[in-house]
This record gives C-alpha cells, sequence and structure tokens, in this order.
C-alpha cells in the first residue's frame, strides 16, 4: 500500500458552549463559539492559559460533550473519539509496552482490509516520514520528548484521518526541537492534504503554521477574531509581514 | 526530513546496568556474612538449650540428610506441589479476572462491593469447614485454602492497577479504533496495568506457600503436615528442615518468576 492518503476533510464548529458546575457555582469554559475549517486547510488556535482552549480541543476530539452548539466533521456530528481524527497530545501518551513500531501500528492492527505486510510497509513509510528509522525497536522510555512527539504523530497518520486534532504537542520540548518539528509538521501537511486544527499558546509558532489562527483572549470562552495570514511558506520570523501578524494575534488576545 | 534526530538527547536503557554486577558481588559478600552471622548465633543459642527447644545446625543437618535420604522431603513436596500449583493457579486467575472485570466496571463494582467488603476479611483458614465439606480432606480442599488467599491478593492487585491505567491512553486507543469493552481491556487496560498485576502475582505466589502449612493443618498430606507432626513429636530439628524447604522452594520459585517478569516488563 502507498501512502494513499484521503486528503483533508471539514470541521463545523457550531454555537459551542461549555461550562462546568464548581464550587461557586457553573463556570463558563466557552461561550458560543463557531468557525469553520475548509477541507486540507491547516487552523490553529491560539490564547492564553485558562481561555478556554483546551476545553475547545476536547470538545472538537469527542472527547467532552459541549454544553451548547455541536461539533460536525464532514456534515456528521462528532460524540467520541473516530478514526476521522487523529489526535496528538502535548504529554504524547504513547503506549509504554509498546515500541516505536508497535505504537504506529496500534491503529492498524484491526484496520479491515490490510494485510500484515500491507500494514509493515506502511509503518516502515510512516516510521521514514518522521524520521524514526533505527529506532523501530525501541521503547518510549528510551526516547527523547521530540522524537516521542514523533511517534505520536506517526501513530496519528497512521489510520489516515481526514483530520489531525493537535493539542500544544511541541509545547514539552526545547525551542531548537520545536522548530524542527514545525518544519516537519508543515512538510507532512503538504505532503498529505490533511485538515489539520493545532491548539497552541504560542502566537509565533501559530503565525508559522497556520493558514489561519483562530484567536481566544483573556476573557474566557470567548473567540476574538480568526486572523488569516497571507505569508508564503517558508516563514521567517523575521519577516515584517509575519511581525505584523505576529502582533495583531497578540494585540487580539491582550485586549 | 529530520536526518539529525540523533541531535537530540535519547537516553539509553543500559545507564544503570553497568555497574549491577559490582553492586551484587557485593551484596553476595554482606548477605554471606550475614548469613554466617546468623547461624554462628544460632549455633551459640543451641549449646545453651535442649534440643526439643533448639537444636543446633549441625544436629538439623543431620535431620535433613535423613530425610533427603529416606526420599520423604521428595514425598512431602509432591504432596504439597500438588494442591499448591492448582491451588495458585485457579486463585490468582479469578483474582486478576475479578479485579480487572471491577476495576473497570463501576456497574459490576457497585454491585458486587457489599460482597466484596463481607467476604475480605475472612482469613482464608476460617473456611477449612467449607474446604471440608465441599471439597473432603484431599489435595481439592487444600488448594481450595490456597486459591482464597490468592485470590484476594491478586484482586486488590489487579483492581488498582486497572483504576490507575490512564484516561488519556485511553481516549488514544479510541481515536484509533478500538471499540468496545473487551477490546479496550485487551489492547490498553491490561497491558497499562501489568506491573501491578504481576507484582501482585509474585505476591500471591510468596502467600499461597505460606499458605501450604494452614491448608494442610486437617490432615492433607505434605510439607505441612509434616511441619504439624514433627511439632507433636517435639522434633523440632525435622520442623526446621521442613522449614527451610520451604523457603528454599519459595526461592526458587521466586526466582523464576522474576525472571520472567523482567522479560514482560522489558518496557518499563
Amino acid at each position: 500500500m502507498a501512502m494513499t492518503d484521503s486528503g483533508g476533510s471539514s470541521v463545523q464548529v457550531s454555537g459551542v458552549s461549555k461550562r462546568y458546575a464548581s464550587e461557586q457555582g457553573s463556570v463558563r469554559a466557552l461561550a458560543d463559539v463557531t468557525f469553520g475549517v475548509d477541507p486540507g486547510e491547516f487552523v490553529c488556535i491560539v490564547g492564553p492559559s485558562g481561555c478556554g482552549k483546551t476545553t475547545l480541543f476536547r470538545i472538537l476530539a469527542g472527547l467532552e460533550p459541549a454544553t451548547r452548539g455541536q461539533v460536525t466533521l464532514n456534515d456528521s456530528v462528532v460524540t467520541e473519539p473516530t478514526p476521522n481524527m487523529g489526535i496528538v497530545f502535548q504529554e504524547y501518551h504513547l503506549f509504554p509496552w509498546r515500541t516505536v513500531r508497535g505504537n504506529i501500528a496500534f491503529g492498524l492492527e484491526k484496520a479491515v482490509g490490510l494485510d500484515g505486510t500491507d500494514r509493515d510497509q506502511r509503518v516502515q513509510q510512516l516510521i521514514d516520514l518522521v524520521g524514526l528509522a533505527g529506532f523501530e525497536d525501541s521503547y518510549p522510555k528510551s526516547l527523547s520528548g521530540g522524537m516521542k512527539q514523533r511517534v505520536a504523530l506517526a501513530r496519528a497518520l497512521a489510520i489516515d484521518p481526514a483530520l489531525l486534532l493537535m493539542d500544544e504537542p511541541f509545547g514539552a520540548v526545547d525551542a531548537q526541537t520545536r522548530e524542527r518539528l514545525q518544519d516537519e509538521l508543515l512538510d507532512i501537511w503538504q505532503e498529505t492534504g490533511k485538515t489539520i486544527l493545532f491548539v497552541t499558546h504560542d502566537v509565533e509558532e501559530a503565525v508559522t503554521l497556520a493558514d489561519r489562527v483562530v484567536v481566544m483572549g483573556r476573557d474566557p470562552g470567548q473567540l476574538r477574531e480568526i486572523v488569516p495570514i497571507d505569508i508564503d511558506r517558508p516563514r521567517s520570523r523575521t519577516d515584517a509581514a509575519f511581525g505584523t501578524s505576529a502582533e495583531r494575534v497578540r494585540s487580539l488576545i491582550e485586549n | 526530513m529530520a536526518t539529525d534526530v540523533q541531535q537530540e538527547p535519547a537516553p539509553t536503557t543500559n545507564d544503570g546496568e553497568l555497574p549491577v554486577v559490582g553492586i551484587d558481588r557485593r551484596r553476595a559478600g554482606l548477605g554471606t556474612v550475614g548469613l554466617a552471622g546468623f547461624l554462628g548465633l544460632w549455633w551459640l543459642a543451641a549449646l545453651f538449650q535442649p534440643a526439643y527447644v533448639l537444636p543446633s545446625p549441625a544436629v538439623v543437618a543431620e535431620a535433613a540428610v535423613a530425610e533427603f535420604a529416606s526420599g520423604e522431603v521428595f514425598v512431602a513436596l509432591g504432596q504439597s506441589i500438588q494442591h499448591w500449583i492448582p491451588g495458585t493457579i485457579i486463585g490468582t486467575t479469578l483474582g486478576v479476572a475479578a479485579g480487572v472485570a471491577l476495576g473497570w466496571s463501576s456497574l459490576l463494582d457497585d454491585i458486587s462491593s457489599p460482597v466484596v467488603r463481607t467476604l475480605r476479611p475472612v482469613p482464608p483458614l476460617a473456611l477449612i469447614g467449607f474446604a471440608i465439606a465441599w471439597f473432603g480432606i484431599n489435595h481439592a480442599g487444600a488448594a481450595f485454602i490456597i486459591a482464597v488467599g490468592a485470590f484476594w491478593i491478586n484482586f486488590y492487585a489487579s483492581y488498582g492497577g486497572v483504576e490507575g491505567v490512564s484516561d488519556d491512553l485511553l481516549d488514544v486507543a479510541r481515536s484509533l479504533g478500538v471499540d468496545g469493552d473487551l477490546a479496550l481491556i485487551k489492547t490498553v487496560v491490561i497491558p497499562a496495568a501489568s506491573p501491578e498485576i504481576m507484582t501482585g502475582i509474585r505476591t500471591g505466589i510468596g502467600r499461597c506457600w505460606m499458605l501450604v502449612v494452614a491448608a494442610e493443618i486437617f490432615g492433607v498430606p505434605g510439607i505441612g503436615r509434616r511441619i504439624l507432626r514433627a511439632s507433636n513429636n517435639l522434633q523440632v530439628d525435622v520442623v526446621i528442615t521442613y522449614i527451610l524447604v520451604l523457603s528454599v522452594m519459595f526461592l526458587l520459585v521466586d526466582m523464576a518468576y522474576r525472571a520472567v517478569q523482567k522479560r514482560v516488563l522489558v518496557w518499563r
């Protein structure tokens, strides 16, 4: 099986609100958030801690229900995690008892119409894609943070989801590794045509990666604005247009 | 891309393993010293006691040689094993299964909680009457007592292990297409809880060796029976011989188990 990829899917977030019960009564985490993502688009959700972006991520992934409103993926309502989306967490959440190869193969083991040889081939392609050749038989405990995140990314890609959902995936690695992982992710995105929804608190990261940046502010749960980033890739952080966009996003967060 | 993965520091697994040989030699040396000291103290104490209170190591050695030469030890061991093995296996299997099931399903947990809490404090020995009534004075009856002991240890170890399985791993598995309780238990819950489960099994195996003695109180032949009979005859040297046999058996089984455990949990 070649690296066939199903391309991206569209996402629609419609009027999503979330309230949590707490000792001080009901607390608002998200207030009427609405936006759409086109197939193949790279959208970053950026905001400070406590702005509700992780809640939004969990609702997008089907890990938590919205209090009101809904998320649709290619017109079907998201109610639970499905193989239509690959999820990548900041803390990797690799299966520690499986090797790199075993982690990546996890979602393929019950895949219909995929025999052993095809599966092995796909796993090997993914290992090469994320640059982990030579580490196939390593267990997660012996990998660095950046390598673990590459495994998590390959594992999510293995089942060929139309949407990649990533929650601060590069938040736990050093700055140098982060920049390299960003470049790699862009390469993979361009190669596979996946739709990517990427949550981050790092404005530079959002402006480096995204077609559009969904900005959430300090006021909890409010979507401030959606900022299109019309800068050709590869983007340079020293570029004037880059600075302008980053400044625009930052001012939206602060005000 | 990522041709330079190697730049990132990757902790190697052998870091802590190199000096192990040195530590082992040191430990073995100190252990020998401790053992010699213990034997010395024993010998000294035995000088002032009659043999039916505390026989000297030499007297015990003589008794041991006699028991081994007559084949008595092997007969008793063979008898004990006939209820130790089935008792341990059945109790462990049921304990792990129940622990995983109740640790996973809050519905099952809520339903069975009152029963579990009632039965939990019952010592296996209190069930001897049931063992005799249900199984008779035979290997099956003794195996029952042993199985009860193994059951609770494994039940709680597995229950705790399953409770500790991270929800995030389960979310990841769901997002990768694993659907349904059984599939999740098989692919995530049991592997994730395996360190706790395996520790429980190990503790249970040790406890079952101790229960061998207790389970033979009511007349089932084996090492425990030999110990009780020798006690009644004030043959303390024979008692100590069989206690040592039990210790050695425990050590051998435990060592073998740890070797297996290390292989299974190589990923830790």
